[in-house]
């Protein structure tokens, strides 16, 4: 599903986010990406949504260079993810409903069809009843909920998760991850960024540690208790 | 990229649905466009009426000339098909003496005039040049013909009242311009802020999957809405103070309108901001959103 093949990026401030990272993700996994902040996780992503193409070495997804695709393609490529965020990510403006059928819109996918799926994902996430609110009127767990239904209506084979619960409380975020896990089993690859120690040792998931850029372990059934 | 029906449907309804929302950022933009065309659009009336003005007032400076005793009236009248085919003379009338008479009388104080035991004024046309800078040339040419006594032009105001009107008309140029270019500038800002406000909006649509074609689309459409909105305000306001105007001020400076010139009309105002807001609008925004997008 995904290779990272001797990678390196370093930002145009001179920073080595990452160094010759090598990674393989197969179909239908669920890996944790741990690590402390500014260890090279987000960058990592980033490589996989082309916010970040690398300096060296190459970056391949569902068969594809990443690094080759052209920008006016490039919408079209991350169509085949769903991406939540820290933030959540909502547009503020629309409502519940909105934001999860926005993702469709913008596929061009016919009204019936959008009703349909915005539908489904909302209740997978189990917030159908709350598709009239607006985004500050939910709590932070609701809101990521939304925010994964808009990363999955679309019914994407790759699912990234920047530090999803790292705006949440310990139970709201267990809620989250058993979410992703159960997302997972429907078949879809997820990727999640996160130091979130409490959830992640109890997840027992494939844990992928980075430091300063560099991969320093990765163990099948992981925890993130390996401190150096 | 195939467009449908649908999809265009769905780009206006997130112009309108983003207008709404963003009812406090729509408002202040739509203000500064108001304001800034409302000045834009006030200038250029004054400039346009005072232009108007200065050309008018040269035809009113007509030249006279002043037939010899001798031409008969037969003669006059033949003059007078000669002269009206010089290719710079727009219209001559013909003033018999009898009826020059009269007039001169009641100009001045009859006592004076009713001395006189016969008419002393000679048969005269009054002639109206077609183009006002050419005065001087006609004037000469009137003066070589053998039937012609004397020519009366008015060749020096004619001329300060032109070198005036193209002062006026050079600073209306340059100051429409200028005032164009700010007017453009300040709406660009106002436009920018809306759309950085909404920088992270971007983001995530551009994450999500969206062309840039979708996510610029709704951002244009609301700039032209704005702009078409702010300009229509601006009309009002044009119109508001212009009525004021010519209702305190211009009756008692009657001669201002006395002088001629008339005002442009109001459909071309409004249909001059309406353009403008519309372009101005869609233009910035389309600056506005081309930052962000190129971001990612």
């Amino acid at each position: 599903m995904i290779e990272i093949q001797e990678v390196s990026v370093t930002y145009p401030n001179g920073v080595h986010a990452l160094r010759n990272i090598n990674l393989r993700v197969e179909k239908g996994e669920f890996v944790f990406l741990v690590g402390a902040t500014g260890a090279g996780k987000s960058t990592l992503l980033k490589l996989i949504t082309r916010e970040v193409v690398p300096t060296t070495g190459k970056v391949i997804v569902a068969g594809r260079n990443v690094a080759e695709i052209p920008p006016h393609e490039v919408p079209y490529y991350r169509r085949t993810m769903g991406v939540v965020f820290q933030d959540f990510g909502l547009l503020p403006n629309k409502t519940v409903w909105e934001n999860v059928a926005f993702a469709l819109r913008v596929l061009g996918l016919p009204r019936k069809e959008i009703r349909k799926r915005t539908a489904h994902a909302l209740e997978l996430v189990g917030l159908l009843k709350r598709c009239n609110s607006f985004p500050a009127q939910l709590s932070g767990g609701e809101a990521q909920r939304v925010a994964i239904a808009r990363a999955i209506a679309n019914d994407p084979p790759l699912l990234l998760a920047d530090e999803p619960t790292g705006n949440l409380d310990p139970d709201t975020s267990w809620d989250i991850m058993q979410l992703l896990s159960h997302i997972n089993i429907r078949g879809t690859t997820v990727l999640v960024a996160s130091h979130d120690k409490y959830v992640i040792d109890r997840m027992r998931k494939r844990v992928v540690m980075l430091e300063r850029g560099t991969i320093i372990s990765d163990v099948p059934c992981g925890v993130y208790a390996h401190e150096p | 990229m195939h467009m449908n029906l649908s999809h265009v449907e769905f780009l206006i309804e997130e112009a309108l649905v983003n207008l709404r929302r963003n009812g406090l950022m729509t408002l202040a933009a739509i203000g500064t466009v108001a304001l800034a065309l409302a000045v834009f659009g006030g200038f250029g009336l004054i400039v346009w009426r005072l232009e108007n003005l200065a050309n008018s007032l040269p035809p009113k400076f007509a030249i006279d000339v002043f037939l010899k005793d001798s031409v008969s009236r037969e003669r006059a009248l033949e003059l007078q098909k000669q002269i009206q085919k010089h290719p710079d003379i727009a219209q001559v009338t013909f003033k018999p003496k009898e009826q020059a008479w009269p007039e001169f009388q009641k100009e001045l104080q009859q006592e004076i005039t009713a001395a006189l035991p016969y008419n002393p004024l000679p048969d005269s046309f009054i002639i109206q040049v077609k183009d006002p800078s050419r005065t001087g040339a006609v004037s000469a040419w009137l003066k070589s013909l053998p039937e012609v006594d004397a020519v009366r032009d008015a060749k020096e105001e004619v001329d300060i009242i032109l070198s005036v009107a193209a002062v006026v008309r050079w600073i209306g140029i340059g100051g429409t311009l200028l005032l164009l270019i700010a007017t453009s500038v300040i709406i660009y800002n106002a436009v920018r802020l809306t759309v950085f406000a909404r920088r992270r909006e971007i983001r995530i649509m551009q994450l999500i999957g969206a062309t840039s074609g979708t996510i610029r689309t709704p951002f244009v459409l609301e700039g032209v809405v704005q702009g078409v909105l702010g300009a229509w305000i601006a009309c009002g306001l044009i119109l508001g103070v212009s009525q004021l105007v010519s209702h305190f001020v211009m009756r008692k400076l009657v001669f201002i309108d006395s002088l001629g010139g008339a005002p442009l009309p109001f459909w071309v105002v409004f249909l001059v901001l309406t353009l403008l807001g519309a372009a101005i609008g869609g233009a910035v925004s389309v600056l506005s959103v081309r930052k962000y997008l190129q971001a990612v």
